[in-house]
């Protein structure tokens, strides 16, 4: 019989936390290659696919950076939350009302360039806070289960969306698509041969911000005190109130503001589905904030990743002709390896023969 | 369930020459890293027998019941069970033997039924049993033993007392020939409790054993046959329970822990300054809604030290989290330093000048994962900041301070604080909350598992403050801590305060006390 002992693991090595990441990372996109090879797929495409054509063709990078920023940007704010040990999962909510806070600018508003989109973008931020500001305010004075309740926000701003695409904001010009009219082009946001570089610039200073937050604030000492041991925390007088409140704005603002470019920039008016804003980026964007380890700085790398990934499963879908799931799946299996990791930096299995 | 029988039945006709010894424990010895929990521990359990276990926190009481009951191994000694040695691996094992061990805190799934809790793990009426016949069997045994349970009751409807309860008819289910009740009259009112020793004294008389562990003297006096104490992991007494006297327990329990270290004189009187912290008609509830503070009074002024002594569990617990802001107050009031603070968070009372040294100190003290500096400006962090930026480098300055003055071991501003022993941790505690020139320290059992140089280091540090001209407010369960430092003494007893003595007054009487017994 085999006896299986768990053991705690003290002194932990930073060398071997990375390895642990490293090799569960890989874990997790081997299980989905596998899983796509089941379902008759040529495992080498798959690789190809994946991995080596979102990174190194240059026509498909340049779709990979697309996906990159929105990813990057929202996986900053969430980093926030997730220091404070707040499971917020609302960020896809949020960056669609995002999304349709800045299209309602575009479509009511009529400005001149810079101003307009600096609009669009203030006012998308301002539609994230609004989304995200029902479970904070739940959570800080009730202490409400965040991840029940950002999940839920979700599916009412999908609801939301729904609604505008097939009922006021329907384009009568759309041969009865549910899509909603381009929006003005005082509100776009230039591209360079299909790469968006503004929105990479802004990604870069939204890690920036981050990291001031998180490393160098008050703001993030008390995020993590509270995050590392709430009563600790609570007993040294910080604000529980404002410590949840302060980190939900600013995760819920970046993922409006990662919606309003997204609208502004790649798509230029909503719809349904694979044609949505959000696309489940907000999903995505978990995965990479918890692959950088919810360091700010890491979070460039991991969405680089992510954003590559993302685009091969896309890839991988239209080949194949799969469902919508896929990138989700990917997604889910990468997560769950990295939370399989978490547990063996913790503890270590003993396999002893009795 | 058979072989036990046999078992039994065998060895009693072997028990005329061991006499009717159940239990032997010979030389047992048990360390955890370098605290050794249990010292050559003998023990002996005869049948139709209530045997106590009696000793203060930390003694090892639960230590041994969790060796007899297989949870630990032993590192060295003999375990006899009715005359034959027993190796007992696991909780398995010894219910096998007839050994059952019922917890602290039963251990019983809530949103099931009373006879469905019991059904689980219970294979005496086969793998088809009818709800029926475990509800019969249910009803013959509390009609046996006097216990009043529904079985059909769902088990998050009923009170504490009553879980317990099934846990003892779980035992008697299992056939129990040796049942060990670890503190299980904690959580009990006096009725309760009272309703628990009937039913245990009628399961003796029926040809059982029990091990009853507990820190309380008088409890043990009144329920026991023989009692054993054990003080710091070694038996220092065993006899019958009428050879005892309640002082002569008092003694054997506590010891004379001898003269601590410490260059103060804890007897130096400094002039009195202003109440600093002023507790009026204070009621607080514990965790389960019951009143654990009730209506305590309580006044610190500047220059003195204060002492409150108790037995554990009678609401220094939830006096002093009232205090530091960690418990809702149900009425009265708080005032330190002159500022109402009753209803405030833990950062006015801070700011009105009040120092918390928590009982639990790695879980209100300090952040584990945080460094050695991060720890030291856990409160203050706000007085390290420029334009909301935090300068840690002032934080390192100040944190080399702290190591230097309060001689914290370790190995610099940037160690997280979870790799410092205990004493270091405490140090740290101290070094934070006395940087900030607190008009009055609440500390709750500063010294709580603390090594005797540590301990007289916080000594040391406490008759500071004093000299500094602030108050100290000193809840603790050590005794001798208490006498040694304080200037008036506070009972505490069932959450009332029933005595105050002076500097110098008589330590029988302070014992006498804390056991609820108040001669005017």
């Amino acid at each position: 019989m085999f006896r299986v002992k768990v053991l705690r693991r003290y002194d932990v090595s930073s060398r071997f936390k990375l390895v642990t990441y490293l090799t569960s990372f890989i874990v997790g996109i081997t299980l989905f290659i596998l899983f796509e090879t089941l379902l008759g797929a040529n495992p080498y495409e798959v690789v190809d696919r994946l991995f080596i054509r979102p990174l190194t063709s240059y026509d498909d990078f340049r779709v990979s950076i697309r996906y990159t920023v929105p990813i990057g940007i929202i996986a900053s704010g969430l980093l926030l939350v997730y220091r404070a040990g707040i499971y917020s999962i609302g960020a896809e909510g949020q960056m669609a009302v995002g999304a349709v806070f800045a299209a309602w600018v575009a479509y009511t508003l009529s400005l001149g360039s810079p101003t307009s989109v600096l609009a669009a973008l203030s006012i998308g931020m301002l539609g994230g806070i609004i989304w995200g500001l029902l479970p904070a305010i739940l959570k800080a004075l009730l202490n409400v289960n965040e991840v029940l309740t950002t999940l839920m926000m979700n599916f009412i701003a999908y609801s939301l969306v729904d609604y505008l695409i097939y009922g006021p904001w329907r384009s009568p010009k759309s041969y009865g698509f549910p899509l909603t009219e381009p929006i003005p082009t005082a509100f776009t946001i230039p591209t360079y041969e299909g790469i968006p570089v503004i929105n990479f610039l802004v990604l870069l200073t939204v890690v920036l911000f981050t990291y001031v937050v998180a490393r160098m604030s008050k703001l993030g000492f008390q995020i993590r005190a509270y995050g590392l041991n709430p009563s600790a925390a609570y007993a040294s007088g910080m604000s529980f109130f404002k410590v949840v409140l302060l980190s939900f704005i600013i995760s819920s603002a970046l993922a409006g503001l990662a919606g309003a470019l997204q609208l502004l920039s790649i798509h230029q008016r909503l719809g349904p589905k694979s044609w949505s804003v959000t696309e489940g980026l907000g999903y995505t964007a978990i995965v990479a904030a918890w692959i950088s380890r919810l360091e700010p700085l890491a979070v460039v790398p991991a969405s680089l990743l992510m954003g590559a990934l993302v685009n091969g499963g896309l890839a991988i879908k239209a080949v194949l002709g799969q469902s919508e799931g896929v990138v989700n799946l990917m997604n889910g299996m990468i997560l769950l390896s990295i939370v399989a990791a978490e547990f063996f930096i913790n503890y270590r299995l003993v396999v002893r023969l009795r | 369930m058979c072989v036990v029988v046999n078992q039994t039945s065998f060895l009693h006709g072997k028990s005329i020459l061991a006499k009717d010894v159940v239990l032997s424990v010979s030389g047992l010895s048990k360390r955890f890293g370098n605290v050794v929990a249990l010292r050559n521990v003998d023990l002996e359990l005869r049948s139709n027998e209530i045997h106590v276990l009696l000793g203060e926190n930390g003694a090892g009481k639960t230590t041994l019941a969790n060796i007899i009951y297989g949870i630990y191994r032993p590192d060295s000694g003999v375990i006899k069970f009715f005359g034959k040695e027993v190796d007992i691996r696991s909780p398995k094992d010894a219910i096998s033997y007839g050994i059952v061990l019922v917890q602290q805190h039963p251990m019983l799934i809530e949103r099931m039924t009373v006879a469905e809790n019991l059904a689980l793990g219970f294979k005496g009426l086969g793998l088809l049993a009818s709800p029926k016949n475990i509800i019969r069997v249910i009803k013959e045994v509390n009609e046996k033993y006097g216990i009043s349970v529904d079985p059909e009751a769902l088990v998050s409807n009923l009170s504490f007392s009553e879980k317990q309860q099934v846990e003892l008819i779980r035992a008697l289910l299992l056939n129990v020939k040796l049942l060990i009740l670890d503190e299980p009259t904690t959580m009990l009112t006096s009725y309760e409790r009272r309703k628990l020793f009937t039913i245990l004294k009628k399961l003796v008389s029926d040809g059982r054993s029990i091990l009853l562990i507990t820190h309380k003297v008088l409890e043990a006096l009144e329920v026991s046959d023989w009692i054993t104490v054990l003080r710091r992991g070694e038996v220092v007494a065993s006899r019958p329970k009428d050879t005892y006297s309640v002082d002569e327990l008092v003694k054997l329990v506590v010891g004379d822990n001898g003269e601590l270290g410490g260059n103060a004189s804890p007897s130096k009187v400094v002039e009195l300054g202003g109440e600093v912290l002023e507790v009026k008609d204070l009621v607080v509830l514990n965790d389960v809604g019951g009143v654990a503070v009730n209506k305590v009074s309580i006044s610190v002024r500047g220059g003195e030290i204060v002492g409150i002594a108790g037995v554990t569990g009678n609401g220094q617990k939830e006096l002093s989290e009232a205090i530091a802001g960690l418990r809702k107050v149900r009425s009265g009031r708080i005032l330190i330093n002159g500022v109402d603070v009753t209803n405030k968070g833990p950062s006015s009372r801070f700011r009105a000048g009040l120092a918390y040294i928590p009982e639990e100190r790695l879980k209100y003290g300090v952040v584990g994962d945080m460094s050695v500096a991060e720890n030291l400006i856990l409160k203050d962090y706000y007085r390290f900041s420029k334009f909301t930026i935090l300068k840690l480098s002032d934080a390192v300055k100040v944190a080399d301070e702290c190591i230097k003055t309060f001689n914290i071991v370790t190995r610099g501003p940037s160690e997280k604080v979870k790799a410092l022993s205990g004493g270091n941790i405490q140090k740290l505690i101290i070094a934070r909350e006395l940087r900030l020139n607190p008009k009055v320290v609440v500390a709750h059992n500063p010294t709580l598992g603390l090594d005797l140089r540590s301990t007289s280091i916080v000594h040391e540090h406490l008759l500071n403050i004093k000299y500094s001209g602030s108050g100290v407010l000193l809840i603790s369960e050590d005794l001798d801590e208490v006498i040694k430092l304080s200037d008036r003494v506070l009972v505490m007893y069932r959450g009332g305060i029933v005595y105050e003595g002076v500097r110098g007054c008589s330590r029988e009487v302070l014992e006498r006390a804390m056991l609820g017994i108040v001669d005017v």
